[in-house]
């Protein structure tokens, strides 16, 4: 880095030169050898010593990342983010995304629907079938077919 | 096939998004644009077009160039109006209870003045590398502006924010 004073500097080399030195990017001998340069450009020593006292244009706009812990508007870019980046996907992709996040829900949703399915079916088939006169009034014993005819007798003579 | 997935990308937000409302506000300064907008345009148009990040440059540079080009867009549509800010310094918008003192907090509203009424190109490399904190190189990649280029326009841009400082009543050393 010091070779860059090995030849005369040009004007323009010197103002990037004193950047750099504003940015810190130079070496104690290279300042040296900046600063004893300089000694030949009045104006420009002006505006290195200047532009060192100056206050940093960092300050101006502080590092504020601690505010933005979970704000609002960062779940509103990553909800966008999201959704945007579903919209764009071909349907078996999204398909799957979905699926992939909704899994649970779906099961659920699955499970739920076929079990008020199974439900529905066997109330149907409860009410619309007939139940035979047999399965009521059945036979105690099957040798003697006449045998629920006495029971329905003994029963109403109970009552 | 994009160097970064859609899932890294909305995890990162959190880091990305202040980082950048940072440098988008800097950018803004004085002008009646709210960098929010900016920024939730910045992020769509990422997402929309992901596939075309190939990670030679990091995530943030590639971010930074788009919403620095939203910034360029609004400032050419109110060229008309006159970019060069005339909003008084009283007006910035500094929440007060960040300072320490009255005196800091004059001097950041000043600093701010002072950055806004930078011409776009010189205010462009200021926020990039002073407030930024970029290299050269990265700034080049994202201007297209060759190195010694950009350090001749930091070096302008300087005495122009040490001008205007001490228009402001800052005074020198």
């Amino acid at each position: 880095m010091t070779n860059r004073f090995e030849h005369k500097p040009e004007r323009e080399e010197l103002e990037r030169l004193i950047n750099d030195a504003v940015d810190g990017l130079l070496s104690s001998a290279e300042i040296k050898a900046l600063e004893s340069e300089l000694a030949n450009h009045p104006d420009l020593q002006k505006d290195y010593h200047t532009l060192i006292a100056m206050p940093n244009p960092a300050n101006a706009f502080s590092d504020d990342s601690d505010t933005f812990r979970d704000d609002r508007r960062i779940r509103h870019i990553q909800a966008m983010v999201r959704d945007e980046y579903e919209a764009n996907q071909p349907l078996e992709e999204l398909t799957f995304l979905l699926l992939k996040r909704y899994a649970l829900a779906v099961s659920l949703v699955i499970f739920g629907a076929i079990s008020i399915t199974n439900i529905i079916f066997s109330l149907e088939q409860d009410s619309s079938e007939e139940i035979p006169l047999n399965e009521i009034f059945y036979n105690v014993n099957a040798d003697d077919p006449g045998e629920y005819l006495i029971y329905l007798d003994q029963w109403m003579m109970e009552d | 096939m994009s160097a970064y997935s859609a899932e890294q990308f909305q995890s990162e937000t959190p880091q990305l998004y202040p980082r950048l409302r940072r440098a988008v506000t800097a950018y803004l300064a004085g002008s009646d644009v709210d960098p929010d907008d900016i920024l939730q345009e910045t992020f769509l148009k990422a997402i929309r077009n992901l596939d075309g990040f190939r990670g030679q440059a990091g995530i943030y540079s590639w971010l930074y160039s788009i919403a620095r080009n939203l910034c360029i867009d609004e400032f050419r549509k109110q060229q008309n109006r006159s970019m060069i800010t005339s909003v008084p310094v009283e007006e910035f918008e500094l929440a007060s209870d960040q300072f320490a003192d009255e005196a800091e907090r004059e001097e950041i509203l000043i600093l701010r003045k002072a950055i806004a009424v930078l011409p776009v190109m010189f205010r462009d490399v200021v926020i990039m590398k002073a407030i930024e904190q970029m290299s050269y190189e990265e700034i080049a990649d994202i201007t297209g502006v060759n190195i010694q280029t950009l350090k001749n326009r930091m070096f302008r841009a300087r005495k122009m924010l040490a001008e205007s400082l001490k228009k402001m009543g800052v005074d020198e050393p």
